[in-house]
Formats: C-alpha cells, structure tokens, sequence
C-alpha cells in the first residue's frame, strides 16, 4: 500500500517524465509497474527508487546512457569540442588540449577533431600522428598497441593515436581542476594563412585578367604556370609537416608550444 | 517485476557493458593474481577471456582508483628498447579485497541463477529477495 508520501513522489516523477517527452501511456504503465513494485516488496519510494530527479533521469536515458564509462558513451558531465587544424598546428594543439583532459574520440566526416572531456574525472593524454596508408593502417595499429596507443581518428593517409598519460604517470595524469574549454574552433600556421590568403585573392583576380588578356596567350601560361607552382609548393608544404612530427617524437617536441593561430 | 520495467524501456541491450562496469576493478585485480602486469598486458588479458576490447580511457582510471586506494602498486620502470611501462602489483590488502569481493560475487551469480532458473532463492547479501 502507498503513502501520500509515495503518491506525492510519483506524481512529481510522472511530472518528469511527461516534461522530458515521455508518452503519456508509457508514463501510465511505467507509474503503474512502480506501484505494484513498491506493494510488493513493502518499500517507501524514495528509499526504494532514490532522489527524484536521478531516478527520472535513469528512466528517460537514451540507450547506452547505462553504460558510463564503457569508453563509448559519453559521461553525463562530458564537454564536447570540436575543432580543425592544419598539419602544422594539429600536433601542438593535440598535445596542449591532451594534458587538459581532452580525449579525441574521432574525425568527423569534415576532417574535425571530436574532443570530449569529463570535466569530474578529466585525465590527461598524449598524441602521435602516423603517415600510413589505408591498407597499412591495421598493420601500424597492432604494432603501436603494445606501446598503449589506440587509433582515434584518420583523414586521408593521416592517422592520429592517442594515449592515457596514466599508462606512465599514473593518478598523477589526473586533471582535477581542468581549465574552461577553448572557444577556438581553427588553428592554422601562418604558412597555410598566407596561402590561403594568395589564394583567395588570385581567384578574385584571376577573372578581371582573363577578361581583359582573355586573348593574350601569354597570360593563360602564366596562369597555368602559376597554378602547377602555387600546387606544388602546397604538396611540398604539406609533405614537409607531415614528415617533421609523424611517428615517433622526442619529448621535447611534446612541449606545449602551440605554432599557429591559437587565438586562447 | 522491475526487470520487466527495464525491458520495457529497452534499456536491456547495455546488460552486459552495465555488468562489466560493475566487476572490472574486481577483474583487473584477478589479472594481477599471477604477478605484476600493465595495462596492455591487462586490456590484452580480459579482451581474449571474451570480455571485449577495454579502452584505454576505461582502464587507466580503473586502475588509478585501484592504485589510490592502496589495493595495487605500481611502479614505473624505463625500457631500454621501447616506452616504459608502468607495472602493477596487488597488496595485501587488494589481495584481501579480491578474495572478499569474489565469495560476494560468487553468492550474488548463484542467487541471480537460481531466481532465473525459477528455484527458491536463499538470499543474498544487499539484494532484496
């Protein structure tokens, strides 16, 4: 038999249930199960069920939500960040944000970095970038695993690995009183700046010139002259980023000094 | 009658990562009966007892508590080839917490199997017949 205090409980929690969307005949049967429940075992339902609100929110959890820390769901305190950088700033960004908690779960299909953190157990982590084919990657992903690193994320022929700081430091990787998150959702070096600068001007450019040297052979070689060197300097650019911090680092490369525009 | 309540909401199909939850420090303890481990060694260890692949961001703070609690030591030692690694042992006194958590467990799977298996139950600590 149920209280007032009972009734008043499961009143509020039908309250609950109906404000988070819960259909009204599923929130008849899940109140009605909870009578027979508390009837049968004799059990006030506070005591029995817990604080409202977490029960309400226990009730209304998405599956998956069960699961906590199962490494997939996300916590309920989790802050998610997602942000983009070129091949010269991803690694400093990574390794900056690492140690303030921010685990990368994976690239999103624009090539983003989906960063999440819990905020009550934040943990510090570290980073590498590996240059390997598709086929390749399983091959490189069982050999750094021994060492602690899983994949998580790849674009193209780049894939990231991070690692849990506690693997060598322990509780001492713990972050107990992570900073605020970042705002900034780029980072670029002043390389890639300036390229993309010169480049948004040619492609204003370029029209008016054609237009009026449209009949000039002249200008469409140099234009393509200027595209093959403007390409090829890029690929050379991107080459020379990706060899210089993939694989394997030194800890000194690992020191928090973020090239590019941090804007923090 | 709240299984039924449970399944009704379809919150079933995470039993087995809600289970896992609950007993992972007791299995990461149990790995460690045999002698100091890592966590490679302790991840590779519970993924080939059909457990599935424990993560990195699961196991370390697992671990961490395990290791702030005084129930394992952990020591980290340079390798001359390769990382180093951080290698745990149990204490006496996780060797205790592992024994008495175990006979729970025991209690509790026995009790769970006979209520499923539609035989009278005889009680289990902590859990209301």
């Amino acid at each position: 038999m149920t209280t007032d205090a009972d009734d008043r409980y499961l009143t509020d929690l039908a309250e609950l249930l109906r404000a988070d969307r819960m259909p009204e005949p599923q929130i008849e049967a899940v109140v009605g199960e909870l009578i027979d429940h508390l009837d049968s075992v004799g059990a006030r339902a506070e005591e029995e069920f817990g604080p409202l609100a977490e029960f309400a929110a226990s009730l209304t959890a998405a599956p998956g939500a069960a699961a906590g820390d199962d490494g997939e769901s996300p916590a309920e305190d989790a802050e998610e960040w997602r942000w983009s950088a070129d091949y010269d700033s991803d690694l400093a960004v990574l390794d900056r944000y690492g140690r303030q908690g921010w685990e990368i779960r994976e690239l999103d299909r624009f090539g983003r970095f989906v960063a999440r953190r819990d905020r009550k157990a934040a943990m510090a982590w570290e980073y590498r970038r590996e240059v390997v084919s598709r086929r390749r990657r399983d091959e490189r992903t069982a050999l750094l695993a021994p060492e602690g690193w899983e994949p998580c994320g790849s674009w193209k022929f780049v894939t990231y690995y991070k690692r849990p700081l506690a693997a060598s430091l322990g509780p001492g990787a713990a972050v107990p009183d992570p900073p605020a998150g970042p705002r900034n959702r780029t980072y670029l070096s002043r390389g890639s700046r300036i390229g993309m600068v010169v480049g948004a001007i040619s492609l204003v450019l370029l029209p008016f010139l054609f237009y009026f040297n449209g009949d000039d052979p002249g200008t469409w070689i140099g234009g393509a002259v200027g595209a093959v060197v403007g390409g090829v300097a890029a690929l050379l650019g991107v080459r020379r980023s990706l060899r210089r911090d993939s694989g394997e680092r030194s800890p000194a490369a690992t020191e928090l000094t973020a090239r590019g525009s941090d804007g923090e | 009658m709240l299984t039924s309540l449970w399944f009704y909401l379809g919150m079933a199909t995470d039993r087995r990562a809600s289970w896992l939850k609950g007993v992972l420090d007791l299995l990461v303890l149990g790995c460690l009966t045999g002698g100091e481990s890592y966590g490679y060694e302790i991840a590779r260890r519970l993924d080939g007892a059909g457990l599935g692949q424990i993560r990195g961001g699961t196991l370390y703070p697992v671990l961490n508590r395990l290791e702030t609690a005084g129930l394992v030591a952990a020591e980290y030692r340079a390798a001359e080839r390769g990382p180093g690694r951080r290698y745990y042992r149990l204490t006496p006194e996780g060797e205790q917490q592992l024994a008495e958590h175990t006979a729970a467990w025991d209690e509790f799977h026995a009790t769970t199997r006979a209520v499923l298996a539609g035989l009278p139950a005889t009680g289990t600590k902590g859990t209301r017949e």
